[in-house]
């Protein structure tokens, strides 16, 4: 019988190269923070008839040239055929001024201005500090809630868990260079249910089988609590990505964006919370005994 | 025991299909008529990312904003109504968004720099004889200030609502000036001064007699609400600040359109796929699942259109349909840990009914702790999160709560008349004879 326990080191080592991986994009490629967090402009047209290429890419840069004297101006390809562009904070006269040049430029209608959102320095930092706090005040009721109703290496264990789901789930923003704005921030804490969430049910084995496998060492415990769970936790992300995984393929460009982060955070949450947790879990319990 | 169980089982069956097709479709009985959840006026809100629409937030031009009180984000609220309403924005609605910030949703706008100009232009508020001519302005100079208060107007007269009105010296000549002329003219029912904002007539109170002293009284059939309003409104003329955009968002209708039938699209078939998966792996419980699920799809879009609470109305956006999606994995997973533990406890030899009881029980736990910490999280994104970022919270919390209901108490309810009508099978409950045997 294959022991996830006495295999740990292999699947340690594995969790250890995606998260450094991740830590290292996050320190040289960094994220692609939207104006949600850095503050700014987004416009985003419907190009229509005209075919989106780098030459419409340097028009439109062009025509925000035109308007604002910055160099602060990022332009990509959203959708089928959408082009969105960020840049500093505009006064409305500005970005008034440049729809309409986008307008004539390209031969638009209103109905093709898809978006357009500003967001001002002083919000976005106000965005930022109270993510964060939300973040980390969500992380310590949790690990207080677990240690209450299980034990603080178990509570510990669920949090590491989550930290690497999280991280590993930030790596793959920054790979991808996939838009950080608010609903990134739901993303993220819907990783952090859910991670937390698929933790427990093999806890709950490993809480369960410390009353009934007195005889038992902590590997035992948590080897059996993961081989019961493990169907539960497959079939589980089985049902989620399936939702999920449609919004993502149905889904507009917007919906995208939030639905593929989400996906990696569920496989690398099924992942950690059978193959990490469990195991940190038990290693930790020897750790303390042979003290 | 069959009959009732199966009479049970039916019962239950057709109140989850009245409460699907109550949700799905209109339909009235007598002079009641309740709307379809998908109705776009009295269903469920469809947030402003979903149909189209702008969001502006406004907040004080000024460095520090800690000194900004409540009452001068009162008065500022009350001028920005004041020219949505003058503007034909009926559809548009208007939050406190932090301490300082105003939060107004327009759906339908073609041009919201437009608006963003008109609402955040200064205040000009002015008091108007009968004839529209100006008799002061609402500055510092000649007012210093209204409230709303609640008690006696008179000695004899019990308590209302109530605005007082306070003058500075050059106000109270002026005021009493244009009461004199006021009250001259109540032959031609001209006797009335008029408060305006832009120069539009927001308010006409009658004069009733020569006023010349450094404070009077508005009356009419005011609650605390509109009293508030009136003196908000009086306040505006000495608003200190004028009013800067933060944060403006807007989706253009084409856009939002799309992403609600998407969305929608992509849920449907994700929920028949759920249904399918869970039908073929757990069989009758499965099947059994698969109705509650379709009891908490109803429940929790009811909930969401207000039909249960209509205070309770959530409003619909993007990371809403996310959360909505996300609590139905879990409503399912909370069933799949429940029927793995039941074939646990098949396997270990005890009857179905033995099993199915003692795989509840102890899935129950798990199942608990599992939902509550994801509460927790849901809760603080609540309380701490914004805009869309709420939505996903409010959408997320209904849905846990409503699966604790369905997954677990219906499910164990529909499963019990199962086996009370003779299911007996273990095949059925998803054990394979040729792996388990």
């Amino acid at each position: 019988m294959f022991s996830p326990v006495a295999n740990r080191k292999k699947f340690f080592i594995i969790s250890s190269i995606l998260v450094v991986i991740s830590i290292i994009l996050l320190f040289v490629k960094g994220l692609n923070f939207g104006i949600d967090f850095t503050g700014g402009t987004t416009l985003q047209f419907d190009l229509n008839k005209t075919k989106y290429s780098a030459s419409v890419e340097t028009e439109v840069r062009d025509i925000v040239k035109k308007h604002v004297k910055t160099n602060d101006i990022t332009i990509q390809k959203t959708g089928e055929n959408g082009i969105s562009v960020k840049t500093v904070e505009l006064t409305n006269e500005q970005s008034d001024k440049i729809i309409d040049d986008v307008k004539k430029e390209f031969n638009l209608k209103q109905k093709h201005v898809l978006a357009n959102d500003k967001v001002s320095g002083t919000v976005s930092g106000r965005l930022i500090g109270d993510s964060l706090k939300a973040i980390l005040l969500a992380i310590i009721l949790m690990l207080i809630y677990i240690t209450f109703r299980f034990d603080f290496q178990s509570g510990t264990s669920a949090v590491l868990a989550l930290a690497h789901d999280v991280i590993i789930m930030l790596g793959f923003y920054s790979l991808f260079g996939l838009n950080v704005n608010t609903s990134f921030i739901a993303a993220i804490l819907t990783i952090l249910g859910y991670s937390i969430n698929a933790t427990i049910i093999v806890f709950d084995r490993v809480r369960e089988n410390q009353r009934t496998m007195k005889k038992a060492s902590y590997g035992e415990i948590a080897d059996n609590a993961i081989k019961a769970s493990y169907l539960r936790a497959i079939n589980s992300s089985i049902t989620t990505l399936l939702t999920i995984g449609l919004l993502y393929i149905l889904g507009v460009a917007s919906i995208k964006e939030f639905a593929l982060p989400i996906i990696v955070g569920i496989v690398a949450g099924t992942y950690s919370s059978l193959f990490i947790a469990a195991p940190f879990w038990a290693w930790w319990k020897d750790q303390d005994k042979k003290q | 025991m069959k009959a009732k169980n199966l009479i049970s089982f039916l019962l239950v069956i057709v109140l989850i299909a009245v409460f699907s097709y109550v949700a799905l479709f209109d339909f009235k009985i007598g002079n009641i008529e309740v709307p379809s959840t998908f109705d776009k006026e009295k269903g469920i809100k469809q947030g402003l990312d979903l149909v189209g629409g702008s969001i502006i937030v406004f907040e004080p031009d000024v460095k520090d904003l800690s000194k900004v009180t409540n009452e001068e984000m009162g008065s500022a609220e009350s001028i920005i109504r004041a020219r949505l309403d003058a503007a034909g924005y009926n559809e548009a609605t208007i939050s406190r968004q932090g301490a300082t910030g105003i939060r107004i949703e327009i759906p339908n706008i073609d041009d919201p720099q437009e608006a963003v100009k008109m609402i955040g232009a200064t205040a000009k508020l002015e008091f108007l004889d009968a004839d529209e001519k100006v008799i002061m302005d609402g500055s510092k100079k000649y007012i210093s200030g209204a409230k709303s208060i609640y008690g006696p107007i008179s000695e004899t007269s019990g308590n209302v609502y109530y605005v007082q009105l306070s003058f500075k010296k050059d106000g109270q000549a002026k005021f009493k000036e244009a009461t004199e002329k006021a009250v001259a003219r109540v032959g031609e029912n001209k006797n009335f001064i008029s408060i305006a904002l832009d120069g539009k007539v927001q308010m006409s109170p009658t004069v009733n007699e020569v006023i010349n002293s450094n404070s009077c009284v508005i009356t009419g059939d005011y609650d605390q609400e509109g009293a508030d309003k009136v003196a908000n409104l009086i306040n505006s003329g000495q608003l200190p600040f004028s009013l800067k955009d933060s944060e403006l968002r807007s989706v253009g209708p084409t856009l939002g359109s799309k992403a609600l039938s998407t969305s929608l699209k992509a849920a449907l078939i994700g929920i028949i796929l759920v249904m399918l998966f869970m039908l073929i792996v757990y069989r009758l419980p499965g099947l059994i699942a698969d109705i509650s699920l379709v009891a908490y799809i109803a429940l929790v879009t009811l909930i969401m259109a207000g039909f249960f609470f209509t205070d309770f109305r959530v409003t619909l956006t993007l990371p809403g349909i996310a959360g909505v999606i996300l609590s139905i994995g879990m409503a399912v997973d909370a069933n799949v840990v429940i029927f793995e533990r039941i074939k646990d406890e098949l396997r270990s030899g005890k009857s179905v009914g033995a099993s199915v009881n003692a795989g509840f029980k102890r899935a129950l736990t798990a199942v608990i702790d599992s939902n509550i910490t994801t509460i927790i999280a849901a809760v603080v994104l609540y309380f701490f999160g914004t805009g869309t970022v709420k939505g996903f919270a409010v959408t997320l919390f209904i849905g846990i709560v409503i699966s604790m209901l369905t997954a677990v108490t219906l499910t164990k309810f529909l499963l019990k008349q199962t086996i009370g009508f003779g299911i007996k099978n273990p095949a059925l409950y998803g054990l394979s004879k040729r792996r388990d045997a």
